[in-house]
């Protein structure tokens, strides 16, 4: 029981700390760093959703999840990155202040 | 109140270095280098502490994940930027001092939230166990007494602080752009 409230504590500390990285936009790939930290808080939510036996068959169903949240995520960074190596081929910059109308 | 075992006590602390990486990496975006050792620390701790809560193979493959992203961010970065430059220029003193007070204010309202929901818990836990017989969906039957029930407060609080906590972090954050 201490264990899964340390995760669901651990998860929402984890999401701001990505909601952080992304609004505040230091650069692109502290933005990107910013959406892996969403996904682990994900993960970590999904993991206390298991320990506490919401699923009939908990660790399956967990892991279900956070199979699909891997996709998701993995989709999240390679669409993030085609954007970081686009930006950088046409300005040189790493900025994403200057990105934020998504111009070519 | 139940004592914690080590084990769940080796897992709160590496949880705390985890948190506490996640943030530096965070904030020393500016160079990308320092940003994804702070991250690569993060992961590290965060999978000891899941090996700690006994997440199984579905912590593993999470970690493998995020640890294939970092790696694939590095990668990236070593070919199109320079990594050891800072890419965007220095914060002035003022704002530095303001936000680091903030940020060391935020730190001390989660600590002082997790280490009061984790002792709640644990009373609540114990006081449950006695009562309930079945025990098949006894940790949902705790934590939804723990948050609807006599920890109604308390939840109604954490949410209060994280929306607080949002909020003014946008506030602060909000005039970086016109700082270069």
């Amino acid at each position: 029981m201490p264990s899964t409230v340390m995760l669901i504590v651990g998860a929402l500390a984890l999401f701001w700390v990505a909601m952080l990285g992304l609004l505040w936009r230091r650069s692109l790939i502290g933005m990107l760093v910013g959406v892996l930290y969403g996904w682990l808080s994900v993960v970590l939510s999904a993991m206390a959703m298991g320990n506490l036996r919401l699923g009939i068959e908990d660790e399956l169903g967990s892991g279900s999840i956070i199979f699909c949240a891997a996709l998701v995520g993995a989709l999240q960074v390679a669409l993030g990155l085609s954007i970081v190596v686009a930006r950088i081929a046409r300005r040189g910059s790493l900025d994403a202040q200057d990105a934020g109308l998504l111009e070519g | 109140m139940m004592a914690p075992d080590p084990g769940s006590q080796g897992a709160i602390f590496s949880l705390g270095i985890a948190f506490v990486a996640a943030f530096m990496s965070v904030v020393l975006g500016r160079n990308l280098t320092r940003s994804v050792a702070a991250a690569v620390v993060s992961v590290a701790a965060l999978t000891f502490a899941l090996v700690q809560a006994e997440g199984g193979y579905a912590a593993i493959f999470a970690v493998i994940v995020a640890a294939l992203v970092l790696a694939i961010v590095q990668l990236f970065g070593w070919m199109l930027v320079d990594v050891d430059r800072d890419h965007l220029p220095p914060t002035d003193w003022g704002t530095w001092l303001a936000r680091s007070l903030a940020f060391v204010l935020v730190g001390v309202g989660l600590v002082l939230l997790g280490k009061g929901l984790i002792s709640e818990a644990a009373a609540m836990s114990a006081s449950i166990s006695h009562a309930v017989t079945d025990s098949t969906f006894s940790g949902s039957e705790e934590v939804g007494a723990l948050l609807f029930g006599e920890g109604g407060d308390l939840a109604i609080l954490i949410g209060l602080a994280l929306a607080s906590v949002l909020l003014a972090s946008l506030m602060l954050l909000r005039g970086d752009g016109e700082e270069r």
